[in-house]
């Protein structure tokens, strides 16, 4: 067998692999991340088909059923017990569900949004908008995270959407500080260096070297964030500065005043944060497994 | 060999566990060295040598095992002794030098506390006895203000007085033995050739026995009475340096002399390196681990491994056809040539 | 060392700057408009007229800016809605009570975060390894305020072990020189006050604490992980020194230098939380006092408060950075 054929085999031998690949094959093994999956899987479902699943209307209620006193903890009729309003804890915690998706969607989407374009701009082209960027990041990250959220809705004013926008605000430095590092780091490395030296066009260079893996710890972050989002979101419900509608079923909404009823009616606290425990805790299992995944040092090394 | 051997390896190995499956890091070596003598191994990276020193002195990471032989230092076998019994050896009798001395240095801690570290363990000395014997070693390896430099830190010494400053800590307790892995590979060219005629006068002053790492041929030549060849985790010749240098029988010692650029030689003469990729460790040797890159292969080569043999007294060669005794010179002077 | 505090000073001059105009620009952005927001139920055309005098409210922006930098410089944060009191009265009454729960909650989250890091990172890859990752994991997945409403429920209603609410019995009779309650106790040498005063804080400490421990925990891990992987930790092993020699002067001193700078990054966590544990424990610090301040829309006490608060939060990241170039020799000394 001649040299070459031997090289040829050994070659073959070594199994390809991306960055993609591996990072699923390593997520796939990974049985904390499993369970993540499993748990927004069974969160997205809920959120999902929340009309077939709960039995009734999550706003009204029937104060006939209270009985006088409130408020009646879980039982055979109403699996989670019913709230101050008579209303179904089972069927405001499935439509919460739809709640805390949005919320998680929205609030991850304006922050990662703005800070994407602020984030790519002050990290390519660096000189004095990357300084002025990087100022006035500093002076929305002096403002400790939920203290400013409580500014913009007091500037905004009361509401699931502003403190939706409120939280996505807060995070808007995280994302443009992340993806300014990102780009800063990609475009000094060696290899992006070898690519320009041998002549290959800017444009190309972007997509092909820089971009994609600037984009591995965003999608990491995001994740993350939105685990961060839905309890943000939830906390400023839980301060009243939510939904003015207390029939809203949001997670953290249906958490406000209840400390009162502990004695009595501890589900209408315990049942509520628990269900956000659980969606969070499923969103933080992926974001660490993805954040495992993706880490190069790990990469295949015979 | 005249004088009773310090140190004696037979036959070891070792394996590492990671989760691509087991690495065949040594596959069966043995050599012996003794006092005031100087011993080069040589090889490409990743061929075991570092593994082996780290093997002998029971510092492998977490993944290794030493998984056989075994390495007797003053009639005890080390590969058996606990961890304890071995920290009365380690940096006491037998010391080590390491490749990177910005890395292999506490970044937190002052250098003179790092030279104590090892008095104060092995000797029980106090702060001020200790900080007088560290201001004695720095000065021996050629710092200037030894005392004061003493209070400095790592990242405050330049990379050649980083590396004397590691060669005082290895020589603190007066070590028996040295392992110095590749410890001029992280300098420039200048400041390697002070420090090995540092380390070859501290060796001579103290009778101390030396096993010097390398892949560079060229620091063997200088430094070494033999030389041991590794390749993929075995010792695929051995013998003085003379004999290894001016007669090499193995191929690869030939293919690693031969790709050396000579100044001498005639100018149009093309490069030649050892073709082929370094062997996969994955698998354990089943027949010779050269033979895949080996110009002089021969049947035998693919079916068993090689035995170390003797083929001219004081030196070894593990090769089933081995080259000729006068090849490597014929070679020379073809190159040289007009 | 010099001249790297200087330089990090002379950079919180533009921060400082740009939040004071972050603020004054937020009070113009309120809906009701600036000198109804400050004034609040009572005003009447007479007295918003005199705002609009006193902070020049028909002047150009920067002028008013200017008005409201050299006020602000004064030391006056404006008067509340509520109380008619000065602000910053109030903020010396309450901030040190958040102070006071901020430390005890860190306190509580290094004191059990770093061990538990350091412990899971010997023994990588046992149990103990995996169920502490999972644990700091579910720790940083409950929001603060269920975790204090759990705490208080057990140990409080069901237990009742300690106390629901406040900083204090209202039985105490304590002098407050400080407002720092527990120094007022040693001070007062009052030893039965002083451990009301720790009974008070135990509980919401240790939730405001559990997100700091899960993360100290983590951060303690990984950088102990890392470290013991280094060269001169090879070094210090090849030269023959004790494993807690190696463990404590090795390994951790230079795991400490990643620790800390989390550590100083959890303050402002440790503020947001804050907020929401002093609301279950109905605990009088900054946290319930902005939170009031909101529904009954006293915007003085918010506008002073955020400023004031995020002051305090840039001063402390900064003693955090002087700390960790102290404590690292390569900025220390060069």
């Amino acid at each position: 067998m001649s040299v070459a054929q031997v090289e040829a085999r050994e070659v073959q031998l070594e199994a390809p692999s991306g960055l993609w690949s591996d990072a699923w094959r390593r997520l796939k093994h990974n049985p904390a991340a499993i369970v993540g999956f499993a748990l927004v899987g069974i969160f997205l479902s809920i959120a999902i088909f929340a009309p077939w699943i709960a039995p009734e209307d999550p706003r009204s209620g029937d104060l006939s059923r209270l009985g006088g006193a409130c408020c009646p903890g879980p039982s055979a009729d109403y699996w989670f017990g019913l709230d101050q309003q008579g209303r179904d804890v089972f069927s405001r915690i499935v439509y919460g569900a739809r709640y805390s998706l949005l919320i998680g969607i929205v609030s991850v989407s304006v922050g990662l949004s703005v800070g994407l374009v602020f984030g790519s701009i002050a990290g390519y082209f660096g000189g004095w908008i990357d300084s002025i960027i990087m100022r006035m990041t500093d002076i929305m990250l002096s403002v400790p995270g939920l203290l400013l959220a409580i500014g913009i809705v007091a500037a905004l004013g009361q509401g699931l959407w502003q403190i939706m926008v409120a939280v996505g605000v807060t995070q808007i430095p995280i994302f443009t500080r992340l993806l300014r590092g990102s780009i800063l780091a990609t475009r000094e490395a060696d290899y992006v260096l070898a690519a320009r030296s041998v002549g290959v066009p800017r444009r190309l260079i972007l997509s092909a070297h820089i971009l994609p893996n600037s984009i591995s710890p965003v999608i990491v972050q995001g994740t993350l964030a939105l685990a961060t989002a839905i309890i943000d979101v939830a906390a400023l419900g839980f301060l009243g500065l939510g939904p003015q509608d207390p029939a809203t079923p949001e997670w953290g909404t249906m958490l406000t005043d209840t400390t009162r009823y502990l004695q009595t009616a501890p589900h209408l606290a315990l049942i509520p944060g628990v269900a956000i425990v659980i969606s969070v805790l499923g969103f933080n299992l992926i974001g660490d497994g993805l954040r495992e995944a993706l880490d190069p040092r790990f990469r295949g090394r015979g | 060999m005249d004088r009773q051997a310090l140190l004696s390896v037979e036959d070891l190995r070792v394996e590492f566990w990671t989760e691509r499956g087991t690495i065949y890091a040594v596959n069966g070596v043995s050599f012996d060295i003794a006092a005031g003598e100087t011993l080069g191994i040589v090889g490409e990276s990743g061929c075991g040598k570092s593994v082996t020193s780290l093997a002998i002195l029971g510092i492998l990471s977490r993944a290794g095992r030493v998984v056989g032989g075994s390495a007797t230092f003053e009639g005890r076998d080390l590969i058996g002794l606990s961890d304890d019994e071995l920290r009365t050896i380690r940096g006491k009798d037998i010391a080590m030098i390491f490749q990177d001395p910005m890395t292999s240095l506490n970044p937190v801690l002052t250098i003179g506390r790092q030279i104590r570290e090892a008095l104060e363990t092995h000797f029980g000395m106090d702060r001020k006895q200790a900080n007088k014997r560290a201001g004695e070693l720095l000065d021996r390896v050629g710092i200037p203000s030894a005392n004061a430099r003493l209070r400095d830190y790592p990242h405050q010494f330049s990379g050649g007085m980083r590396q004397r400053a590691m060669i005082a800590m290895a020589l603190a307790c007066e070590p028996k033995l040295i392992i110095a892995d590749e410890p001029t590979t992280a300098l420039d060219v200048t400041i390697q050739a002070q420090i090995l005629n540092l380390l070859r006068e501290l060796v001579r002053e103290r009778d101390t026995a030396l096993i010097l790492i390398t892949h560079d041929l060229g620091v063997v030549a200088g430094m070494c009475e033999r030389v041991n060849v590794m390749y993929a985790g075995m010792f695929m010749e051995t013998g003085s340096a003379v004999q290894v240098f001016a007669r090499p029988r193995h191929p690869y010692t030939v293919g690693l002399l031969q790709s050396v650029p000579r100044l001498d030689a005639v100018r149009k003469t093309a490069l030649n390196p050892i073709e082929g990729n370094p062997r996969d460790m994955l698998q354990p040797p089943q027949f010779c681990p050269f033979a895949p890159r080996c110009r002089y292969e021969v049947e035998a080569s693919r079916q068993e491994v090689p035995p170390l043999e003797q083929i001219e007294p004081g030196h070894k060669v593990a090769c089933f056809n081995p080259v000729p005794a006068e090849e490597w010179q014929r070679m020379k002077d073809a190159v040289v040539a007009r | 060392m010099l001249r790297f505090v200087v330089r990090r000073l002379l950079l919180l001059v533009p921060i400082l700057l740009g939040l004071s105009i972050l603020v004054f620009l937020w009070i113009r952005a309120l809906p009701a408009g600036p000198a109804q927001s400050l004034l609040g139920e009572r005003a009447t055309p007479e007295t918003i007229a005199q705002i609009e005098e006193q902070y020049g409210l028909d002047r150009p922006l920067h002028i008013q800016y200017w008005r409201y930098l050299k006020t602000v410089a004064q030391g006056d944060l404006g008067t509340t809605i509520r109380t008619r009191r000065p602000v910053t009265e109030e903020v010396k009454e309450r901030f040190p009570a958040t102070i006071e729960l901020a430390m005890a909650a860190l306190l509580f989250a290094t004191l059990f975060g770093i061990p538990l890091g350091f412990v899971a990172a010997k023994r990588y890859g046992t149990w103990i390894d995996h169920s502490s990752l999972v644990a700091s994991l579910i720790g940083i997945s409950i929001p603060i305020f269920f975790l204090a409403i759990l705490l208080k429920y057990v140990f409080a209603v069901q237990l009742g072990w300690l106390p629901t609410v406040g900083r204090i019995s209202v039985l105490i009779d304590l002098e407050h020189p400080t407002n720092f309650y527990t120094l007022d106790a040693l001070i007062a040498l009052d030893f039965v006050a002083f451990w009301d005063v720790i009974k008070h804080l135990i509980l919401p400490a240790i939730a405001l604490g559990s997100i700091p421990l899960a993360v100290t925990a983590r951060i303690t891990r990984a950088a102990v992980l890392d470290v013991q992987n280094e060269d001169y930790v090879r070094t210090a092993r090849a030269k023959g020194l004790p494993p807690r020699v190696v463990d404590i002067r090795h390994i951790f001193r230079n795991a400490l230098l990643p620790i800390s700078t989390i550590i100083g990054l959890q303050t402002g966590l440790l503020l947001s939380g804050a907020v929401l544990t002093e609301t279950v424990f109905a605990f009088p610090g900054m946290g319930t006092w902005l939170v009031e301040a909101i529904r009954q829309r006293d915007y003085p006490v918010l506008q002073g408060g955020i400023l004031f608060v995020s002051f305090v939060f840039v001063i402390v990241n900064l003693i955090v950075d002087i700390s960790y170039a102290l404590i690292n020799p390569r900025i220390r000394v060069s």
